[in-house]
This record gives structure tokens, C-alpha cells and sequence, in this order.
């Protein structure tokens, strides 16, 4: 997995996901509906507010490593005065769910907003019937800081919303976490 | 206008904003902040205002703002839903009393008690939430007194005065809300007494 800048393959993907399920379980099991002209006056607010001087917003593509877009990410809400941070993500394409491919975003998110942004502490929210989430979140080292209680409505039934927090002292980089939860790249598919 | 015991709830309009500059530079917006010290300019402040009234505008915004006045008419602060998810019916309340005089007082008391039951009884809400940073002692008690549970404790979340504090969430669901009656009569919450004078300039 690499992050890579959005550009317009991601612009013109963003009807096919937000109509999907991946943009179920980001919004915490609110479906929505978006139509493309929906997305583009979107899109074109977002890219605009990135350019702004102190942009509280950071946002990146998600590619494969054989260069196909499967998702993004958001580093959200920056406090630059607080130095923290809530981060968001969404993988687009199913085939992907579970293979380490958001594990890996996060990971060089993460390494990022502490290294390269200097931010002191990251956040994020998701809902407990996330279970794919809540595991990651275990796995990286990301502690449960809060539970808000019947705070998603799901498919009729009331679900707590979940909030993850992770400070800097507490990372202990990349690369020993790589080698902790023993990710590794795909083979190359032309061997 | 919605009424209270001590403080009505009225439109968020051009008279708050006159004196908020004079509010977000001083303790209050420090509280509001979670432990930020603003320096705005009335000018900043008056086109962020301009700004915000056409996002909301064009975004068919669902947050509702309300002015905070006192039964003999003077504003002192503001309450709001300021993040409304309908899908979920959740709420976020924000609320800063610009007034120091007015705090400790019940008046931020009797608002929360006006905008909780707006939200539950007419918006239909499911849960109200809050967000405040644990060396906010007035608002740690208040939400005890009034009822709402500590969900969540974001570690080291603000820098205050050279220090990390933690940022709590409070949260409190329609089927643990009593009403705003039995509430009043549980925290003795009282209508102060006209100054007197008949108009209220004691």
C-alpha cells in the first residue's frame, strides 16, 4: 500500500464507493445516497479548503502497490493548538477488506502525523459492531477511550459508537509494530 | 423564545454577535475551548460570522444555535446543538456563558435543562452529548447534578497552562431523561425574585 496524493481517478471513483457498503461502515451504518453531481461540488469544496493556508484537513488516495486505487484516507479536524488529530479512512473496494491493506495505511498514517506533522495525539471513532476495526485497533496499539452509548442507529437496533486514542509517547514507530504484527509485502504479480 | 426559571432561550442574532468579541477574548471562551486562549478581532470575528451564515446556508445546516438572556433581558451567553446527525438523532450541545457573574449561578443550568428538553421532546433525539476537559470543575459537577453519564475519557487531550489535561464525554440517552420538571424539583432550581424596582433596573 502506498499514499498517494487524490487526484481525479479518485474524484471519479467516489460515486462507486459512497454508494457502497465500505461507505456503510464509515459513516457508522448511515446509508446515504450521493449522486455524482453530489460528490463533484463536494470534491471541488474539499480540494479548495485544502488549499488554504493552516488547512486543518490532510487527505491521501490509497494505492496498491501494482497502482490500483482502492480507498483513502483523512487526517481530520488538525488542533494545532491542542497538537491532536482524528483520522478517517475508507476502503473502497471489498476484495480488500481484511488482506493488512488498511493496516498498513494506518500504520504510515500514523507514522506520519507524528513524525513528519508533529502532532501529539491521534483519534478516531467507529461503531461496535465494527469488529474488523475494533480488532485493528487492538492490534496497532490504539487504546478504547471512550464508549458512547447507543450513539449509532444500524439496521434498527442501537449500537455504541466507539473512540480510539493514541499519543505519541505511546508509539513505538512503524517499523516495530510491522514487525509485531508480522506484515509483509504480496509477492510482485509478475514474479 | 424558549422559558425558563432564570434565563429564556432566544434567536442567535446580531446583538450576540456584537458581543461575542468581547466574550471569545476573555475567560469564558478559555472554558468553552477546552483551555485555547483566542485573540480575535471583531473585524475576523464579523466575516468568520459572514462565512459560517452561508455554509450554513448552502449546507441546509441541522445545528441550531440559541441565545442565553436573563429574565430581566440581558444576554449572557450562548447554548447550541452545534453537530446534529439525524440518521442517528444524536446531538452535540455547546454552551459558554460570556458573563463571569453569571456563573455558578444555575443560569447555565436552567439553559441545559431548556435545550436538552427541546432536543428529546420537539427534535425527537435519542441522546445529547458534550464535550469539556476534566479542570472544568463547574461543568464536571453540573453534569452529575444534571445526569449525564461520563462516556469517555480522551487522555492528554488539552494543553492547559503548560499541561495536559484529559477531555471527558458526557452523554445521556431520552430514556434516562426525567424531564425537565422532575429535574427542577431535584436540583431545587428557583426563579430569582424581581429586583423590585418593577422593570428590573435595581
Amino acid at each position: 500500500m502506498d499514499m498517494v496524493p487524490l487526484n481525479k481517478r479518485y474524484a471519479d471513483l467516489m460515486h462507486k464507493w459512497e454508494n457502497s457498503e465500505a461507505a456503510f461502515w464509515g459513516d457508522m451504518g448511515d446509508r446515504q445516497f450521493f449522486s455524482r453531481a453530489m460528490l463533484q461540488n463536494r470534491w471541488q469544496q474539499r480540494m479548495e479548503r485544502l488549499q488554504q493556508p493552516n488547512s486543518p484537513f490532510v487527505r491521501f488516495g490509497m494505492q496498491t502497490k501494482d497502482g490500483q486505487p482502492i480507498g483513502f484516507m483523512v487526517i481530520a479536524f488538525i488542533d494545532f493548538y491542542h497538537r491532536h488529530a482524528m483520522l478517517g479512512a475508507m476502503i473502497g473496494e471489498p476484495d480488500y477488506w481484511g488482506g493488512g491493506y488498511g493496516t498498513d495505511a494506518l500504520l504510515l498514517i500514523t507514522d506520519y502525523a507524528f513524525g513528519w506533522l508533529d502532532l501529539r495525539k491521534l483519534w478516531l471513532m467507529t461503531m461496535s459492531l465494527n469488529a474488523r476495526v475494533v480488532r485493528q485497533m487492538e492490534k496497532v496499539g490504539y487504546t478504547l477511550e471512550a464508549r458512547q452509548r447507543e450513539a449509532a442507529w444500524v439496521d434498527g437496533e442501537w449500537h455504541d459508537g466507539l473512540i480510539y486514542g493514541l499519543l505519541r509517547e505511546e508509539w513505538p514507530g512503524r517499523e516495530t509494530v510491522i514487525n509485531r504484527i508480522g506484515l509483509r509485502a504480496r509477492k510482485g504479480m509478475d514474479g | 423564545m424558549i422559558e425558563g426559571l432564570l434565563v429564556d432561550l432566544v434567536p442567535y442574532g446580531d446583538k450576540i454577535k456584537e458581543l461575542e468579541p468581547k466574550w471569545r477574548n476573555s475567560e469564558a471562551w478559555f472554558w468553552a475551548t477546552v483551555g485555547e486562549r483566542h485573540v480575535i478581532s471583531k473585524s475576523s470575528l464579523k466575516r468568520r460570522f459572514q462565512e459560517w451564515d452561508e455554509w450554513r446556508t448552502q449546507h441546509n445546516s441541522q445545528e441550531i444555535y440559541f441565545g442565553i438572556q436573563t429574565k430581566d433581558g440581558q444576554l449572557i451567553g450562548s447554548i447550541s446543538m452545534n453537530w446534529v446527525v439525524p440518521h442517528h438523532r444524536l446531538a452535540m450541545l455547546g454552551a459558554s456563558i460570556g458573563e463571569p457573574e453569571y456563573w455558578g449561578g444555575g443560569y447555565g443550568t436552567d439553559a441545559l435543562l431548556l435545550i436538552v428538553d427541546f432536543a428529546f421532546d420537539w427534535l425527537d433525539m435519542h441522546k445529547v452529548w458534550l464535550a469539556t476537559m476534566s479542570l472544568n470543575a463547574r461543568v464536571v459537577r453540573q453534569m452529575e447534578k444534571v445526569g449525564l453519564m461520563l462516556e469517555g475519557r480522551q487522555r492528554e487531550a488539552t494543553l492547559v497552562d503548560g499541561e495536559w489535561h484529559d477531555g471527558l464525554l458526557y452523554g445521556l440517552l431520552r430514556e434516562e431523561w426525567p424531564g425537565r420538571d422532575a429535574m427542577i424539583k431535584k436540583l431545587g432550581l428557583k426563579a430569582k425574585a424581581p429586583s423590585g424596582n418593577g422593570r428590573g433596573e435595581g
